[in-house]
């Protein structure tokens, strides 16, 4: 008897509509290979990730030797808007071990570039990128070295005296960090593909929002397999109804169900995984992302395929038993309404609830700042719960939005739409809860992603005022090349001026300098930061707006928010407690700099300093300072001359990459751009999908009830009103959840960022983008729905209701 | 004798191969009840179409009140149908998610009625035809000869000139059916209308006062009841 039912099952299945078929297993063709592309694209962040971590070396201690292995320091630079990165590699003793990517170490005065540098190098603009690189090209830089297939990246040889001196991020290892797997690439994981941020970066967060809104965007696509798998319902009821009329039982139905379900499931997971491996290169090629992305690195875990190939026949399976539910349960089911549907507003209590809960970890957020485990637990628990809420909410709504529409709608079309929504909410819901979702988790990322990687904030730091924008800033890695780097741009033609500086801290004399730990301690003397630079060279490189230059004597920077009672005191202070003596006379007078804080800074350029102390002052003072030595190189505003002064540099190490103020914002801004374009991507394919899949049921929908509209166009209802009706059934719902997903993404994200922010950051929420996103949605699907109304007046036709 | 209300000449149609009316016609007079015979397959349920307007005719002519019915638009066909005729089918074919006083208000309400007048004018009817108590149900929530009965109000409320009966107790048991057929036919008969009724019952055309028998599209013989 079971191989009875699978065999009939099967029959029924492959003879009846080839067109519903074919429309089912697309849907569910569609949806794996989207799920594959999105949880494949979480490997292919981390592989980016784990490989730039692997470039850099495992941070040790200051002043522990190594007798083996190597050490190694990053350098970066720009080049036409990209970023060339260089990893300086030397020998420390053997075995020597090679950077991943590279046959060898390379000697000192050799250089590995990757296949794209290599092109660039040969190109008609190649003069001015080979200075850059510190010796003569021997080889290329294979695939697993690489980011990506457009990076510029090179492995030079470099002698172990090379590498002496302070800054960059160098370090020594008996190898190379092991790329890390997984979506968690270690804590040392970077974002911008520079290795420069510290492990404590909030951008290591960027795998795990990337997991939840592959999580969120792949939610709606199990919406779309099971809606697809639903097709035709009611006609399959109805014959599962005849069936126990003459006798068949409940779990053989259940069979017939299951292996209906299974068919489509098996047909649409290896059509969608066929779909997937067509499809990666073209798509992974479009992906705006820095550096390009290799389409092998877009590769679900052999887990989750499995799992989308195996598991999708087992949901459609499930869909397909309990689209038969009614029959199941009585014979007569086909013939009988179902009671009116229990959507009430009791559904709207976990988005409530979660809401709620946010509330509260705003409320205490600094149990949250502490790390406290019920403050993380409400965090991400009401953010889960707003998510289910909204899913399980949409019917509840789509049953308000109808007993609306029935009650005061004008017109009949309003009433049958109404009428509708009142009978089968759920119905209604399905669809469009995909829809919301995704408005959802797209609005998250365009809130999250630029707090991630954006590095600064208003009120984070004392800014030297705002640099003109023709200005390069070079942020050296070594003190050591101040002055070869100051000739070297001075020479270029084109550069208007230059000037260098250094932070210091200044404690009074004797004084020990704050460690890292004590520096959030307000109890701990803090010193005062201060900038070591001529004002009359600041001026000629920031121009007129500078005033009040008194050189020789230290001055007070207009820029300083900080009332110290130090600058009002007379007094000595030391360069790190242990520098030559400042004297502070009393009474400091204040230079004034152009501008004033600004939210626009160059990339990682955020100056501290409260006073400005003449080089003069700290003659024989041989102590680099705690930060890293900056140029500010005046330009007449071309790019040729910016990228002059670039290759002006030549080899020298920066700790990162010199750039204007417009190029370091959009550095800023490029890895997050590239993901979050990626995600609207995905985004904008689910929400298609979703129109898609809301066409495709409108039609089934209107082809179910095909009895119904001829009997009312026999009647004389004209065409238009069925096909309002139509419009209205799926518009108003719509509109009522995605508004209420654009409130509730907003609310979160608000609650979230509040809580996670600096305390004086400026929460900005992307009203523009949500409301982008909410339109998308919505027009897509209407667009989708419109498709389908054609449809109705062939299916509406008076002779539908031939008895003969 | 007066003029036909509605009278048809000479109808052809085909589906596809199979040739559905082959020369039939008809005449209906004002109040008349004339019933439409024939085994399955012999087109009854075809001429009605093209008397209601729903179908048109590869040939021949159907004229209600004097004015060709067959050439007229689909949309002016329609809001014939919408002000002039009613319809009682065989499955009923009310609107599932409406109730019964909203599937009876349904032709007042596409003629332009108030939704408060309409359902008043439809309970009237519910109550007529013995079926108010289930006003507030929907069709999956009555029996068939519930259902139809609430079909039939909905076919009269609009005081139509034409009644079209396809097979109207197809679906019912006998007794049900002929409690259907007193209600249409007594509630037709107090407004003056007319009924054209398709049937294969002999004891449901009986009703009727005049009888056509159809065989292979066309009229064989009128039968005065």
């Amino acid at each position: 008897m079971g191989a009875f039912d699978v065999a009939l099952g099967v029959r029924l299945t492959l003879s009846g509509s080839r067109v519903r078929l074919l429309m089912m297993v697309g849907g569910v063709a569609a949806a794996v290979a989207l799920m594959l592309g999105i949880s494949g694209a979480l490997p292919a962040a981390a592989e980016r990730i784990g490989k730039t971590t692997g470039r850099g070396v495992e941070p040790v201690a200051e002043g522990e030797a190594r007798a083996e292995g190597v050490r190694a320091r990053l350098s970066v630079g720009l080049w036409r808007g990209h970023q060339v990165r260089v990893l300086l590699v030397a020998k420390t003793g053997s075995p020597a071990v090679a950077p991943p990517g590279v046959p060898r170490t390379p000697a000192p005065g050799e250089v590995f570039v990757s296949p794209a540098l290599a092109a660039a190098l040969a190109g008609p603009r190649g003069a001015e990128l080979a200075p850059r690189l510190p010796g003569k090209v021997a080889g290329t830089v294979a695939r697993e070295g690489l980011v990506g297939p457009d990076e510029l990246y090179a492995v030079a040889g470099a002698s172990a005296g090379a590498l002496d001196g302070v800054g960059g991020f160098e370090g020594w290892a008996a190898d190379f960090a092991k790329p890390a797997g997984g979506l968690f690439a270690g804590q040392s994981a970077y974002v911008d593909g520079t290795g420069m941020r510290q492990s404590s970066s909030p951008a290591e967060a960027m795998p795990l929002v990337l997991g939840l809104a592959a999580v969120g965007l792949i939610t709606p696509l199990l919406v779309l397999v099971g809606t697809s798998t639903r097709l035709s319902a009611a006609a399959r009821e109805r014959r599962a109804s005849a069936m126990r009329l003459v006798g068949a039982a409940p779990r053989q139905l259940r069979r017939l169900g299951a292996v209906e379900g299974a068919i489509v499931g098996v047909l649409g997971a290896v059509a969608g995984l066929l779909l997937f491996y067509l499809l990666r290169a073209p798509v992974a090629a479009a992906i705006p992302i820095p550096d390009g992305l290799y389409a092998g690195d877009v590769a679900p875990p052999l887990g989750v395929t499995l799992a989308t190939i195996l598991g999708v026949p087992v949901l459609t399976a499930a869909a397909g038993v309990l689209s038969l539910r009614r029959a199941l349960s009585t014979p007569l089911a086909a013939r009988r309404q179902v009671a009116r549907s229990g959507a009430g507003l009791l559904r709207l209590a976990p988005l409530a609830a979660g809401l709620l809960a946010l509330s509260i970890v705003y409320a205490d957020r600094g149990a949250l700042a502490t790390g406290a485990f019920h403050a993380k637990a409400l965090l991400f628990g009401g953010g889960a719960a707003c998510l289910v809420g909204l899913a399980i909410g949409a019917a509840a709504l789509s049953r308000v939005a109808g007993a609306l529409l029935a009650r005061w709608g004008p017109g009949l079309a309003s009433q049958f739409a109404g009428r509708r929504l009142l009978t089968d909410p759920a119905g209604a819901a399905r669809t469009i809860t995909g829809t919301a979702l995704v408005v959802v988790v797209v609005g998250w990322l365009m809130a999250f992603l630029p707090m991630l990687t954006s590095g600064q904030h208003e009120g984070n730091g004392h800014l030297i005022g705002v640099l003109p924008a023709r200005t390069v800033v070079v942020t050296l890695a070594d003190d050591s090349d101040v002055d070869s780097s100051v000739a070297g741009v001075r020479a270029v033609p084109g550069v208007t001026g230059v000037v260098a500086f250094r932070e210091v801290t200044l404690l009074p004399p004797g004084a020990e300098m704050a460690s890292d730990t004590d520096m959030a301690d307000p109890s701990v003397d803090q010193g005062v930061r201060a900038v070591v630079a001529d004002c009359a060279a600041l001026g000629a490189v920031l121009g007129d707006a500078v005033s009040g230059c008194r050189p020789g004597t230290v001055q007070r920077l207009s820029t300083s928010v900080f009332e110290a009672d130090v600058l009002a005191a007379a007094g000595e202070l030391a360069p790190d407690g242990s520098g030559p003596a400042v004297p502070l006379p009393g009474g400091i007078d204040t230079l004034t700099l152009p501008g004033g804080l600004t939210q626009d800074v160059p990339y990682g350029f955020a100056v501290r300093g409260d006073l400005l102390v003449p080089p003069a002052l700290l003659a024989g003072w041989d102590e680099p300072g705690r930060w890293f030595p900056t140029l500010l190189v005046a330009t007449d505003g071309r790019e040729d001359t910016v990228e002059a002064v670039r290759t002006g540099l030549g080899a020298t190490a920066m700790a990162l990459p010199p750039t204007t103020p417009g190029e370091s914002a959009e550095l800023a801004r490029s890895e997050s751009d590239g993901y979050r374009q990626a995600a609207l991507i995905a985004a904008l394919a689910v929400v298609l999908t979703g129109g898609l899949s809301l066409a495709v049921t409108t039609a089934d929908a209107v082809r179910e009830r095909y009895r119904v509209h001829a009997a009312l166009t026999a009647m004389g209802t004209p065409a238009r009103l069925l096909r309002r009706g139509v419009l209205l059934h799926t518009a108003v719902p719509l509109l009522l959840n995605i508004g209420l997903a654009i409130l509730v993404t907003a609310a979160t994200s608000w609650l979230y960022v509040r809580v996670t922010a600096q305390a004086a950051a400026v929460v900005r929420l992307p009203w523009a983008g949500y409301a982008a996103i909410g339109a998308a949605a919505v027009v897509a699907s209407l667009l989708a729905t419109a498709a389908v109304l054609p449809f109705v007046r062939a299916a509406t036709r008076p002779d539908a209701l031939r008895t003969e | 004798m007066s003029e036909p209300l509605l009278h048809a000449t000479g109808l052809h149609l085909a589906f596809g191969q199979t040739r559905a009316l082959d020369g039939a016609g008809i005449e209906v007079r004002a109040g008349e009840m004339v019933a439409l015979v024939g085994s399955s397959g012999s087109g009854k349920s075809t001429l009605l179409h093209c008397l209601a307007g729903i179908l048109r005719p590869d040939s021949g002519e159907v004229v209600y009140r004097g004015a060709r019915l067959d050439t007229l638009s689909e949309e002016a066909r329609s809001r014939l149908r919408r002000d002039e005729f009613g319809f009682v089918f065989q499955f009923g074919s009310l609107v599932p998610e409406l109730t019964a006083v909203e599937n009876v208000a349904l032709p007042l309400r596409l003629a332009g009625a108030r939704r408060r007048g309409a359902e008043a004018k439809a309970r009237e009817w519910l109550e007529r035809l013995g079926v108010l108590d289930v006003a507030a149900k929907r069709p999956g929530e009555m029996s068939g000869g519930q259902g139809q009965r609430v079909a039939v109000a909905r076919a009269l409320v609009a005081g139509p000139r034409v009644v079209f009966a396809d097979e109207p107790t197809g679906a019912l048991d006998s007794f049900n059916g002929e409690l259907v057929m007193e209600e249409l036919m007594g509630a037709a008969r107090a407004q003056g209308a007319s009924v054209v009724l398709v049937t294969h019952e002999t004891r449901i055309a009986a009703y009727a006062d005049r009888e056509i028998v159809l065989r292979d599209g066309r009229v064989t013989s009128p039968v005065v009841s």
